[in-house]
């Protein structure tokens, strides 16, 4: 985190035209602070970067559905996903999506769940939610916010392959940033049948996890949309110094 | 007055407001009267003239960075 927190700071130095996003599942874990917090410490670190939205991924529902919307209340950054209902009320268990401005262009960013990981995690809480086809909810969606928006972004934690299904299926995605990957790509994958961007950071295992950081640099013109892009994986090594302000934050849940 | 006169007065003013009436009706084109049955095939109706929006600026190219992470599983240390 702390290193990081160093790079993020880095590129909105250079920039003002920064996002900084996660798809998922990053809330749970077993490291001891993060589990011992029951993700708090997570949160508030990630308040601390300043990311600007998270798709809700299925294992972050290990934390049990009263403790995720604790976490979820407490960041400060939307945690999304369209297709994930409170059953009682038919209602987003959060929210859908958002719109935000960068640079003077319009840019919808939408979270997707992988309703199958989930319901076996969540077991007879899943009663309690109603999930929804993740690709059925993105077309749907992706039909409404298209005339309001410069560039669509879909947070995507639905794995590899099904993520390319979506970039093949679902018109008008210009970019998905993918997690639940399942394998290492040393370029973005690009849709041939509607040119869609898929992105993947990380492909974690245990004890290999929250060290990469995808690095995608979109050129925009005007009505013209995507006109080039370059993408890059780092892998936050020890050249990267430590984030003095997320390593205090870190010492004191440390200290307690 | 003789009565036919006044008669005759009445006629004239009587023929003058009818006439500044049809005069009106025309003027502003709202006659009571049907429109004439047409043999020729009716046109499309003109469109309603709108008023276009105001033209949206167009953004000046930029680069935006999209920094993204996934699967961080928690891990606020270096691990790995």
């Amino acid at each position: 985190m702390a290193r990081r927190a160093t790079k993020v700071k880095e590129e909105r130095a250079a920039s003002a035209d920064v996002l900084l996003l996660d798809a998922g599942n990053s809330i749970y874990g077993d490291e001891y602070l993060t589990n011992h917090t029951q993700g708090q410490v997570v949160i508030e670190a990630m308040n601390l970067i300043g990311y600007d939205a998270m798709a809700l991924g299925a294992g972050d529902f290990r934390l049990g559905l009263d403790v995720l919307q604790k976490r979820i209340a407490e960041a400060r950054f939307p945690i999304l996903s369209a297709n994930v209902l409170a059953a009682g009320t038919g209602r987003p268990f959060v929210t859908p999506y958002i719109i935000k401005k960068v640079g003077g262009y319009r840019i919808a960013i939408v979270g997707l769940t992988d309703i199958e990981e989930a319901e076996t995690i969540l077991g007879d809480d899943a009663n309690a939610l109603k999930l929804l086809d993740p690709l059925e909810t993105a077309r749907r969606t992706v039909v409404e916010l298209r005339p309001q928006v410069d560039l669509v972004i879909v947070l995507s934690h639905l794995g590899t392959q099904l993520n390319r299904q979506l970039a093949d299926t679902v018109p008008g995605i210009d970019v998905i940033v993918g997690g639940l990957v399942t394998e290492w790509t040393s370029e973005p994958w690009r849709s041939q049948v509607n040119g869609t961007l898929l992105v993947e950071a990380d492909v974690p295992s245990p004890g290999h996890a929250g060290r990469q950081i995808g690095v995608l640099r979109l050129q925009l013109e005007g009505g013209r949309g995507i006109t080039g892009y370059t993408w890059e994986n780092m892998t936050l090594t020890p050249d990267y110094s430590d984030d003095p302000d997320m390593n205090a934050l870190l010492e004191r849940y440390q200290n307690q | 007055m003789p009565r036919t006169k006044l008669l005759e007065i009445l006629f004239v003013v009587a023929a003058g407001l009818g006439l500044l009436f049809v005069g009106w009706a025309v003027f502003t084109g709202n006659t009571s009267a049907p429109p004439p049955a047409s043999v020729l095939p009716t046109a499309a109706p003109t469109p309603t003239p709108t008023i276009p929006p105001p033209p949206t600026p167009t953004p000046q190219p930029i680069t935006l960075t999209v920094l993204h992470t996934n699967d961080t599983w928690g891990y606020v240390r270096p691990c790995g």
